[in-house]
């Protein structure tokens, strides 16, 4: 036993020496600019390598010819006030996501982040009644499969991706991950208009989907036409009924604006059979330091009233700091004007980023109602403070 | 002593105009069907944004590594980005479909030797330090773009 330990050790001890000894040799021979300079490549390679290897673990692909590993860790502290109402605060959500990508071969990859949540989300005591007082429902620990897919890439023109991906709705939804969010709070027709779950189905359109995607693109001159079909259940738990969509885009030579447009249909609630159709449309500009976003969405619902919503997001970068502001607005109910599902959201924020990998937020946000009042009389405008980290790896 | 100033701020000033005017150059291998390449090819290969030759074949872009000023001149002049723009790039890449940032290699010789043995890399390398190269390694590559 101790021999299977010792003979390893020995071996590697004698590259190591074997490796210095024709280092110091062949730099006795030297002179010659180019060996050394290469021979100190290596040893730096050597040395770096060194350090990554842990003393008792090497970490393999079991089949795949790449595997990454990865994720982040975020955790954010919200207080919310209005008027002479008491402030409630919490550090209402911790999140840790792995993320697992391996190339299997040069056209087949895999692509999984798990996420495990506590979360205390912010909510009215009583919705219908009394909207005045929230409150932070008891901490719960949530662990989503939040993506799964397998792809396989025939060119540039088309690629197939099949299990539960991102629903390439519009721009936000698509990037999706806190690392790169300004804001963790997407905008509102991302969000549970009723919170309790982060990933439920309550939204305009799902955040995620659970089917299958074709998506391609195609280079015309310096403008890149990108586009994505799939089908798939609204949100892939139990319902046996599909929907379908498409995004189109078309980016502007060296990415200084993309117009994209996006459409949905389908059945959303399998109880209640509604069938939706959604259509969207957004513009990012990228210029200099200078970012913006906006997206607009429309929805009708059998049976319902239509909804709609939009927001602006304009940012500017100087060196480590991002500054940005969000205009965001809904209206559930399109056929009543100043009614209580009309909203809108003013976002101030500010990200510092640390590094790349470790981004601190603040945000100032005033949520506001059109209807005033709830049915007690009582003001339903309120404001949010929330600072937030997130570190990548 | 002032001399020695004068001398010191003549050297510092011809070293800094000697980096400045240096162009990159964007390698590929020689039996690469491809003859020359365009500044928008070089930017959709190494963002991923096309990840494949006419041919079929699968692009394999190399970088060099984070710490070098070749790679942020590469990144300024071929990207059309700034570095932190490159880093938030590579990170939201990274969190939403699992791509990574193309291989980074330490020094320019080992992105001569990559280039040079695979038909389908693509590397880029300092102009002086290619035009100053002779022997083996620098007939296994090609010029695909000269960038200012």
């Amino acid at each position: 036993m101790w021999l299977s330990r010792l003979v390893p050790i020995f071996l590697k001890n004698i590259a190591i020496i074997s490796f210095f000894i024709l280092l110091s040799t062949v730099s006795a021979f030297g002179g010659d600019d180019e060996i050394n300079a290469r021979l100190e490549a290596l040893e730096e390679e050597l040395l770096e390598l060194q350090l990554k290897q842990s003393d008792k673990v090497n970490v393999t692909a079991f089949d795949s010819i790449r595997l990454d590993f990865g994720g982040f860790i975020t955790q954010t502290f919200t207080s919310t006030f209005n008027g002479g109402s008491p402030s409630k605060a919490s550090f209402d959500q911790t999140n840790l996501e792995f993320l697992v990508g391996a190339d299997v071969t040069e056209r087949d990859s895999v692509f999984v982040a798990v996420g495990f949540l506590r979360q205390s989300d912010l909510s009215s005591e009583n919705t219908a009644t009394n909207v005045r007082d929230r409150v932070f429902a008891k901490n719960a620990n949530r662990v989503p499969g939040i993506i799964m897919w397998g792809k396989h890439r025939f060119s540039d023109l088309l690629d197939v991706t099949y299990g539960r991906f991102i629903d390439p709705w519009g721009i936000i939804n698509i990037e999706h991950f806190p690392p790169v969010l300004l804001n963790l709070n997407q905008p509102q027709f991302l969000r549970n208009v009723n919170p309790g779950n982060l990933f439920g189905s309550n939204t305009f359109v799902p955040n995620f989907l659970n089917g299958v995607q074709a998506h391609g693109s195609k280079f015309f001159g310096d403008n890149q036409f990108q586009y994505y079909g799939y089908t798939s259940n609204f949100n892939g738990e139990g319902s046996s009924d599909f929907i379908s969509g498409t995004r189109l885009s078309w980016t502007f030579p060296d990415n200084i604006a993309t117009l994209g447009a996006s459409y949905q249909n389908g059945v959303r609630d399998e109880s209640t059979r509604d069938h939706y159709d959604a259509f969207g449309v957004d513009l990012l500009v990228n210029y200099k330091n200078f970012l913006l976003k906006s997206e607009y969405i429309q929805e009708s619902i059998s049976g319902t009233s239509d909804r709609e919503s939009w927001y602006l997001q304009p940012s500017y970068r100087y060196n480590k700091w991002i500054f940005f502001y969000r205009y965001d607005y809904i209206d559930l109910d399109t056929d009543i004007e100043n009614d209580s599902t009309e909203q809108t959201e003013h976002v101030f924020g500010l990200n510092y980023v640390y590094t790349p990998t470790i981004r601190l937020r603040a945000e100032y946000v005033v949520n506001d109602f059109e209807l005033e009042k709830d049915s007690l009389g009582q003001e339903r405008d309120y404001d949010n403070i929330q600072a937030s980290i997130t570190i990548s790896f | 002593m002032f001399k020695r100033i004068l001398l010191s701020i003549l050297f510092i000033s011809f070293s800094a105009a000697s980096v400045s005017a240096d162009s990159i150059v964007v390698i590929i291998n020689k039996d690469n069907p491809v003859g020359s390449l365009k500044k928008s090819d070089v930017e959709r290969f190494f963002l991923l944004k096309s990840q494949n030759w006419p041919s079929g074949e699968k692009v394999r872009p190399v970088n060099r590594d984070n710490k070098s000023k070749l790679k942020k001149a590469f990144i300024k002049s071929a990207l059309n980005m700034s570095v932190s723009k490159y880093q938030d790039y590579w990170l939201s890449l990274k969190q939403t479909t699992g791509e990574r940032e193309p291989k980074s290699l330490r020094s320019n010789k080992f992105v001569l030797k990559i280039v040079g043995k695979k038909k389908n890399a693509i590397g880029y390398l300092p102009g002086k330090y290619f035009e100053n190269l002779e022997g083996v390694s620098k007939s296994k590559v090609k010029v695909g773009l000269k960038l200012p």
